[in-house]
C-alpha cells in the first residue's frame, strides 16, 4: 500500500492509542504533569506499529519490538529530562500495544469445548508471549543498552 | 568486639559506624520505601536499587535486598553491626503516583537534601496520599479507553459506546468488591463477567452490530499489562524468580478474566 493513504489510518490509530494510553495512565494514577507524556509514548509506539504492519506488511511481533522499543527510548529520554522514573511513560506507552485481544482468543479456545482447537489456541498462546515479551525487551531496551553500570547491590 | 572508629576502613567500611539504633531506624525507612515500590508496581531492579541508595545515602554500608512477591527481606550492615529486617506485601496494584514520589524522595536523599527525619515524614505523606483522580473519572478513563480499544479492533461506534458504559460501570463495581476485600480473582471474574454481560445485553438488545469485539473490548481494562511486562524484563534483568511469579499471576488473571467473559455470554448467549 502507498504510504499517503496510510496517513489517515495511521492518524486514526495514534489517536485511539493516545486515548487508550491516557486513559490507562489515569487508572494508574500518573501524576497530571506526566499524563501529556504518556499519551505521545502510546501514540508514538501504536503509530510505528502500524506503519511497519499496514505499510511494510510485517509481522506483528517484529512490529511490536520496534514500536516497543522507540516507546522506550522515548521514555528514557523523556525521563532523563524531566527526572521522573522512564518506566511510568513505558507502561502506560505499552498498553495499546500489549495482545490483549490474541491472549483472550486463546483462553477462550481452550475452555470452549465443542469445538476446541488445540492447534490453533497453542498458536495463539505462542503469539501472545512472544508480543509480551518483544514488547518488555523493547522498552527495556535503553536500559540494557546504555545503563552498563556495575551494579550497586 | 568493638571497632575503633579509626579503624573502620579495615573492615571494608567507608563510613563511620551507626549505632545498633541508628541502623533500626535506617533499615525501617528503606524496607518502608521498598514495601511502597513492590506494592505499587515496580521493577525488581528499581526497587533493589532505590532500597540500597536509600540506605547507603542515610549512612549504611551495605544493603543486601531480596524481594520476593509476598515481600521484601533487608540486611543493613555498617561497621561491626547488622540488622535484617522484613516486610509483608500483601495486596500488589499499580499507583505510579507513588512511585515517582519514592523516586523523588530517594533523589532527594541521595544528593543529601532531606534526612531521616525527613525521609520518614515524606515516606508518610506517600503512604496516606489518597488517588490523585476520583473514582468516578478513573472508572470513566478506563471505559473510554476501553472504548477506543473496540475502535481499533475495528468495531462499529455504537458498539465502542456500550463498550465505554459497560467498563465504566464494571470498574465501579470493581472499585466496589475491592473495597469490601473480596479475593482478587473473584473481583476480576465478577467485574469482566458485568462487562461483558452489559456489552451482551446491548447486542441481544439489537443495540449494536457486533458481539464479540465490543465484548473482548469491555474486558480489556482488567488485562494485567503492567504485571506481565514487568514479568518479562523481571526475568531479562536476572530476578528470575519474581518474575516468574508475576507471570503466573498475570496469566491467572487472564484466565480469570475469560471465565468471566464465559459466564457472562453463557448467560446471554452471545456467540463468539
Amino acid at each position: 500500500m502507498n504510504l499517503i493513504d496510510l496517513i489517515p489510518i495511521i492518524l486514526r490509530d495514534a489517536l485511539l492509542a493516545g486515548i487508550v494510553s491516557g486513559g490507562f495512565a489515569i487508572i494508574f494514577n500518573t501524576p497530571r504533569h506526566l499524563l501529556v507524556w504518556c499519551v505521545l509514548a502510546g501514540m508514538t509506539g501504536k503509530a510505528i506499529r502500524t506503519v511497519l504492519m499496514t505499510g511494510f506488511t510485517l509481522e506483528v511481533t517484529i512490529a511490536t519490538v520496534i514500536g516497543a522499543t522507540a516507546v522506550g527510548f522515548m521514555a528514557y529520554y523523556v525521563a532523563k529530562r524531566i527526572k521522573a522514573p522512564a518506566s511510568v511513560f513505558a507502561l502506560a506507552g505499552c498498553i495499546p500495544l500489549v495482545p490483549g485481544v490474541f491472549a483472550f482468543e486463546a483462553l477462550l479456545e481452550i475452555i470452549r469445548y465443542t469445538s476446541f482447537d488445540p492447534l490453533l489456541a497453542l498458536e495463539l498462546l505462542i503469539k501472545t508471549s512472544f508480543v509480551l515479551g518483544g514488547l518488555a525487551i523493547g522498552i527495556s531496551a535503553p536500559t540494557l543498552l546504555f545503563d552498563r553500570v556495575k551494579p550497586v547491590v | 568486639m568493638k571497632t575503633n572508629p579509626a579503624d573502620f576502613h579495615l573492615y571494608g567500611a567507608t563510613k563511620p559506624p551507626l549505632t545498633h539504633n541508628q541502623l533500626r531506624e535506617v533499615i525501617d525507612l528503606s524496607l518502608w520505601a521498598g514495601q511502597l515500590l513492590l506494592q505499587n508496581g515496580a521493577e525488581t531492579e528499581r526497587i533493589e536499587e532505590t532500597v540500597h541508595r536509600l540506605g547507603t545515602a542515610l549512612g549504611c554500608d551495605w544493603l543486601d535486598v531480596s524481594i520476593n512477591s509476598t515481600g521484601v527481606l533487608v540486611t543493613a550492615s555498617s561497621g561491626d553491626e547488622f540488622r535484617t529486617k522484613t516486610r509483608r506485601v500483601v495486596r500488589q496494584y499499580v499507583n505510579m503516583a507513588t512511585i515517582t514520589a519514592v523516586n523523588e524522595l530517594s533523589r532527594d536523599i541521595a544528593q543529601g537534601r532531606v534526612d531521616a527525619v525527613g525521609c520518614r515524614r515524606e515516606l508518610r505523606r506517600i503512604t496516606e496520599q489518597p488517588h490523585l483522580y476520583n473514582r468516578w473519572l478513573t472508572a470513566f478513563a478506563g471505559g473510554v479507553a476501553c472504548a477506543a480499544l473496540s475502535l481499533s479492533f475495528g468495531a462499529a461506534l455504537e458498539s465502542a459506546l456500550a463498550v465505554a458504559v459497560g467498563t465504566t460501570i464494571a470498574l465501579i463495581f470493581r472499585q466496589e468488591l475491592i473495597k469490601r476485600q473480596y479475593n482478587t480473582y473473584m473481583v476480576v471474574i465478577l467485574t469482566s463477567a458485568v462487562g461483558a454481560l452489559i456489552t451482551g445485553v446491548a447486542f441481544r438488545a439489537g443495540l449494536i452490530p457486533d458481539a464479540q469485539q465490543a465484548v473482548y473490548a469491555s474486558a480489556l481494562a482488567l488485562i494485567p499489562g503492567v504485571q506481565l511486562i514487568n514479568s518479562v524484563s523481571d526475568i531479562l534483568k536476572g530476578y528470575t524468580m519474581m518474575g516468574i511469579a508475576r507471570g503466573i499471576s498475570g496469566a491467572f488473571i487472564s484466565l480469570a478474566i475469560a471465565l468471566g467473559l464465559m459466564i457472562a455470554v453463557w448467560l446471554v448467549g452471545v456467540p463468539l
